[in-house]
C-alpha cells in the first residue's frame, strides 16, 4: 500500500492533520485519474502546482519567457512519466526535481549554443521577458537574482530560496558538490555587492 | 584574520568561527557585510514560493499531451533482480493467453456474446455496455483504465521480485494489448457506437484487467 493510501486510512494521522490528509487523498485521486488518461484531472493538478513550478523556473533562469516554456515542458514530462509516480511524496515534490533538471539542462545547452557564436558568457542580449509582478519588498532581490550569472543564480535559488543542500543540488544537476559551494559563494558576494550599493 | 579572509568566510557561510567573530567585532565594514548577507538570506527565504505566469500556459501543455494513457505501459524500474519465479512465469503465461484471446477477437471482428453477457452480469462497468452512447463508452473505458492503473502501480512497486525475462514478457504483452485497444478505438472512431466494437473494447479491457490482477496477486 502506498504511503498516501496508508496515510489516508490511518485514523491517527487523520486526527493530527485531517485537512492535509484530505488534500493528499484528493491529489492522489486526481493522479490516478490522470494516469488513466483523464486530461481534466491532470489540468487540476496543473492548476494546483503551476505557480510553484513557474516560480522555480523563473528564478532559476532569470527569464520569464524561458520559464514559461520550461514550466510547460515540466508538465508535459510529468504527464509522460505519471505512471512512475508512486505517491510516496506530494505531487509537487515529485515535480520539483523534474523542473530543476529541465531548467539546468536548458541552461547547459544554451550556454553551449552561445559559446559557439559569442566570445563572452554575457547573456544579457537575450530577451528576458517581462518580469512577473512581485511584492515591493522583494523586487530588488528578484532583480538582483535575475542579473546573476546563470550558474551562481541557479545554485543560490536552489540553496537559499528552496532549501536544497549542496549534495542534493549536485544530485539534481550533475555538478560537483564543490562547484555548488563555489557558485553559492560567488552568488552571495555578487548579491552583497549589488544590493549594498 | 584580515578583511579579505573574513569576507571570504562570510560569503562561504562559514560564520560560526571564533576568529571571524573577533574580526567582525572590531571591523565595521565586515560587520556590515555580515549583516547584509544575513538580510539577503532572510529575504531569499521569504520570497513567495508561488508566482503567477504572465499568460495561461495550459493550452500549450494540453496540445502536447499524447492521447494514450501515460500508465498504459508499465514503467519498470531500472534495477532488476535475476530471480526467475515460476509463479510469475505462470502469471505471464496467463497474460499471454489473455492477449491471444483479445487479439483473436480483434482479428476475427467477432464479439463473444456469452462473454459479453457474463461481463454484464458481473456488474460494474460492463453493465453499462449495452447500447452505449459515445460518452458512456469513454466513461466506462476511463474506469477500466483507472482500475488497471492501480494494478500497474502495485506490480510496479514490487517489480524487483520479477525476473528480467518475465518483466520483458509482461511488458511486451501489455504493449500488444494496448496496440489492440488502439486499433479498436480507431475503428470506433470510424464507426462511432458500433455495438460489436464497443463490446470488443470492453472485453479487451476486461481481459487486460484480469491478466494484470493475476500478475499482481502472484507477487
Amino acid at each position: 500500500m502506498s504511503a498516501v493510501l496508508s496515510a489516508a486510512l490511518s485514523p491517527g494521522r487523520a486526527a493530527i492533520a485531517p485537512e492535509a490528509d484530505d488534500a493528499r487523498a484528493e491529489e492522489r485521486r486526481l493522479v490516478d485519474r490522470a494516469r488513466g488518461g483523464d486530461v481534466a484531472a491532470f489540468e487540476q493538478l496543473y492548476q494546483r502546482n503551476v505557480r510553484r513550478i513557474f516560480a522555480l523556473c523563473w528564478r532559476m533562469t532569470g527569464n520569464a519567457t524561458l520559464a514559461e516554456e520550461l514550466t510547460q515542458d515540466t508538465f508535459v514530462r510529468a504527464w509522460e512519466k505519471l505512471g512512475g509516480f508512486r505517491g510516496e511524496s506530494a505531487f509537487s515534490s515529485w515535480l520539483y526535481p523534474m523542473a530543476v533538471n529541465l531548467a539546468h539542462s536548458e541552461r547547459r545547452s544554451r550556454t553551449r549554443r552561445v559559446a559557439r557564436v559569442m566570445p563572452t558568457d554575457d547573456l544579457t542580449p537575450f530577451d528576458k521577458g517581462t518580469a512577473p509582478r512581485a511584492p515591493e519588498a522583494s523586487v530588488d532581490l528578484e532583480r538582483a537574482l535575475a542579473e546573476l550569472p546563470d550558474g551562481a543564480r541557479e545554485v543560490f535559488v536552489l540553496h537559499e530560496v528552496h532549501g536544497y543542500k549542496h549534495e542534493e543540488i549536485a544530485a539534481l544537476t550533475g555538478i560537483a558538490t564543490g562547484t555548488s559551494k563555489a557558485q553559492l559563494h560567488r552568488a552571495r558576494r555578487l548579491l552583497r555587492t549589488t544590493l549594498a550599493g | 584574520m584580515n578583511c579579505e579572509d573574513a569576507l571570504d568566510r562570510i560569503d562561504a557561510g562559514e560564520t560560526d568561527d571564533a576568529a571571524l567573530r573577533d574580526h567582525v567585532a572590531a571591523c565595521a565594514g565586515c560587520r556590515e557585510a555580515l549583516v547584509a548577507l544575513e538580510r539577503i538570506g532572510a529575504a531569499a527565504r521569504a520570497l513567495p514560493q508561488e508566482v503567477e505566469p504572465g499568460r495561461d500556459l495550459w493550452p500549450g501543455i494540453a496540445a502536447r499531451l499524447a492521447p494514450p494513457a501515460p500508465a498504459a505501459v508499465l514503467p519498470f524500474r531500472a534495477r532488476r533482480t535475476v530471480a526467475f519465479a515460476p509463479a510469475t512465469l505462470a502469471a505471464a503465461a496467463v497474460l499471454l493467453i489473455a492477449l491471444t484471446a483479445a487479439f483473436t477477437a480483434l482479428l476475427l471482428r467477432v464479439a463473444d456474446p456469452v462473454e459479453v453477457a457474463s461481463q454484464a452480469a458481473a456488474g460494474g462497468v460492463a453493465r453499462a455496455v449495452a447500447a452505449m452512447p459515445e460518452a458512456s463508452v469513454a466513461a466506462a473505458e476511463a474506469e477500466y483504465v483507472a482500475a488497471q492503473a492501480v494494478l500497474l502501480e502495485r506490480i510496479h512497486a514490487r517489480a524487483d521480485e520479477l525476473g528480467p525475462d518475465t518483466l520483458a514478457t509482461v511488458e511486451t504483452n501489455l504493449k500488444v494489448i494496448d496496440a489492440a485497444l488502439d486499433e479498436i478505438r480507431a475503428a470506433l472512431g470510424r464507426s462511432p457506437g458500433n455495438p460489436a466494437l464497443v463490446r470488443m473494447l470492453t472485453s479487451t479491457h476486461r481481459k487486460k484487467l484480469d491478466a494484470l490482477q493475476r500478475v499482481a496477486t502472484s507477487l
